[in-house]
């Protein structure tokens, strides 16, 4: 990673993006180099998935430039995996395990089906999330956290460079978002992660980088984030841990209090 | 049904078996995209595709009977106008978010009432409950062969594009940011189910259509574990439909198309209740395992 580390992975100059009139992001900066674990956090409405979404090239922003691996998004999508906020998956789409994760290889070729190298791919994008031998069994009948390692599987069976991340942890239980994070750490030495997380107490082990979303973007060192610019964000008080102080597995760690749950 | 089976082998009978070979051909092509339909959870969009479809069998009646165009046989505007309104109902589904529904709903009545008025104004006796609900007696050979050719496009498109089609129904997000094309997936999509209604016009009627888009494919996807043993089952479950449904109609002399959707609604509540017996099953065998 230290090489390619010269040009940022993620370069955002003045971009800006404006809903039916509404402005959600304005005026934001942002870079991210390569091997760094980037965390959005803020408000719901505050812009976290518009410019996750921004980054894919979904959206196109109203002004500014985004350049992606120095491309324009579009382009740089193949070396890209993306988890998409969990929406509500059809409880009874007859799909495998496996089937869900080769969708992170589709290609451009028309009616092939999956090679072999495809395969050997997703087998082992499964392994890394210790879900093996739930490979042929349906989807549905998984339990939210494992369907949540699965997608994640799918995201990076593709052999991305950059991993973007929107809200793995969301529904899961402690235990289930421990054994997540276990697997970022894992991917985080070989690719670049952005994430979009609410509970940043949570997250903050492996994370570099937290970036600060409420229409406009904050960057901050992990280590030097403090009260202050939480409550500068989320325009309120949230008590957290900082992530260079150690907790206990057994200990609650500190924890975002509740946040209006509407919608994003 | 051995009065059926005389009755298939009939030389005087023709339209019976032109109907079975229809159905049979058409169960391939609903069982694949039928089951695109139900995972994809757009049977509203395909009820209005079909029932648009009366438009162009009117225009073409007209045309046929009181302009003069002997070539312009009703499936034929049939097949133009399912076209058309795939790709109008596509358009408006994917624009027109907020009032999607609405839209669709208004697209669905023009769509017969244009077919409705163009039929009142063709001189001499033609029946629209002929095309609302389907008459066998009304294949030809001439239409045999533009079922074939449909039932044969329709699958080779679907078999080629099924894992777009299968990535775009089970995550749009996902695959539109894995660079697939979601728009044209899906115009796509509703032109395939519009030739797929085209093929069973004669025989069950644009009103019932619907129904076997979703039955057989709802009752195969209650037991599959993967979308294309969904498509073989619902493939199978057509089959099934068709010839007992046409087996009943013609001993008891009643209408095809109701009674194929009769056959194949209680086919999909017993299949529903099997499942949950079985889920039951399941749950209880589970509770004994971990109970010591």
């Amino acid at each position: 990673m230290g090489v390619a580390a010269l040009e940022p992975v993620i370069a955002l100059r003045s971009v800006s993006f404006a809903y039916d009139g509404s402005r959600v992001l304005e005026e934001v900066d942002l870079k991210i180099a390569a091997g760094e674990v980037a965390c959005l956090i803020g408000p719901n409405g505050g812009g976290k998935t518009t410019l996750l979404k921004i980054l894919l090239g979904l959206l196109r922003p109203t002004g500014g430039d985004v350049r992606v691996f120095g491309l324009a998004p579009e382009r740089a999508r193949a070396r890209i995996g993306y988890l998409p906020q969990r929406s509500d998956l059809d409880r009874d789409f007859p799909v495998t395990v496996l089937d869900v994760v080769l969708m992170g290889r589709l290609n451009r070729r028309l009616g092939r089906s999956y090679a072999s190298t495809d395969r050997r791919m997703a087998l082992s994008a499964l392994e890394e999330m210790e879900l093996t031998r739930f490979a042929s069994h349906p989807f549905a009948r998984l339990s939210g956290g494992q369907q949540q390692r699965v997608l994640i599987a799918r995201a990076v069976c593709g052999e991305p460079d950059l991993l973007l991340l929107d809200e793995p942890t969301a529904h899961v239980d402690a235990l289930t978002g421990r054994r997540l994070l276990d697997g970022l750490q894992v991917l985080s030495r070989r690719m670049t992660i952005v994430l979009v997380s609410h509970d940043l107490g949570f997250v903050s082990p492996v994370i570099d980088t937290v970036v600060c979303v409420n229409r406009r973007v904050r960057v901050h060192p992990a280590s030097e984030l403090t009260g202050e610019h939480i409550r500068q964000t989320y325009g309120a008080d949230i008590c957290m841990v900082l992530h260079d102080r150690e907790v206990g597995h057994g200990e609650a760690a500190g924890r975002c209090p509740e946040e209006s749950r509407g919608d994003d | 049904m051995i009065e059926f089976l005389r009755a298939l082998a009939n030389p005087d009978l023709p339209f019976l078996r032109y109907a079975l070979l229809a159905g049979l051909l058409a169960s391939v092509a609903f069982g694949i995209v039928g089951s695109f339909v139900v995972v994809r959870r757009i049977s509203s969009l395909a009820g209005a595709i079909s029932h648009s479809v009366l438009a162009g069998i009117g225009a073409s009646l007209y045309l046929q009977v009181a302009a003069g165009c002997p070539w312009c046989r009703p499936l034929y505007g049939a097949l133009a106008a399912g076209l058309v309104a795939a790709l109008a109902i596509g358009w408006v589904s994917l624009r027109a978010r907020q009032r999607e529904d609405t839209v669709i709903g208004a697209l669905w009545a023009v769509g017969m009432a244009v077919g409705l008025l163009f039929i009142a104004r063709t001189p001499g006796a033609v029946d629209p409950l002929s095309f609302l609900f389907g008459n066998i007696l009304l294949i030809s050979r001439a239409d045999l062969t533009l079922i074939l050719a449909l039932d044969a496009t329709v699958v080779i498109a679907a078999l080629l594009f099924y894992h777009r089609f299968l990535a775009i129904s089970f995550d749009e997000e996902f695959a539109r940011a894995r660079g697939i094309r979601v728009e044209l997936y899906h115009l796509l999509l509703l032109c395939l189910i519009a030739l797929s209604i085209v093929l069973l016009v004669r025989v069950v009627g644009i009103i019932l259509v619907i129904g076997l888009f979703t039955l057989p494919a709802g009752l195969a996807g209650l037991f599959a574990r993967r979308l294309w043993q969904m498509m073989l089952a619902a493939i199978a479950w057509g089959m099934v439909f068709v010839t007992l449904g046409l087996g009943v109609s013609y001993a008891r002399d009643l209408p095809t198309g109701p009674v194929i959707i009769v056959i194949a609604a209680l086919a999909y509540l017993a299949g529903l209740l099997v499942r949950r017996l079985l889920v039951s099953r399941a749950r209880s065998a589970a509770a004994t395992q971990i109970a010591p």
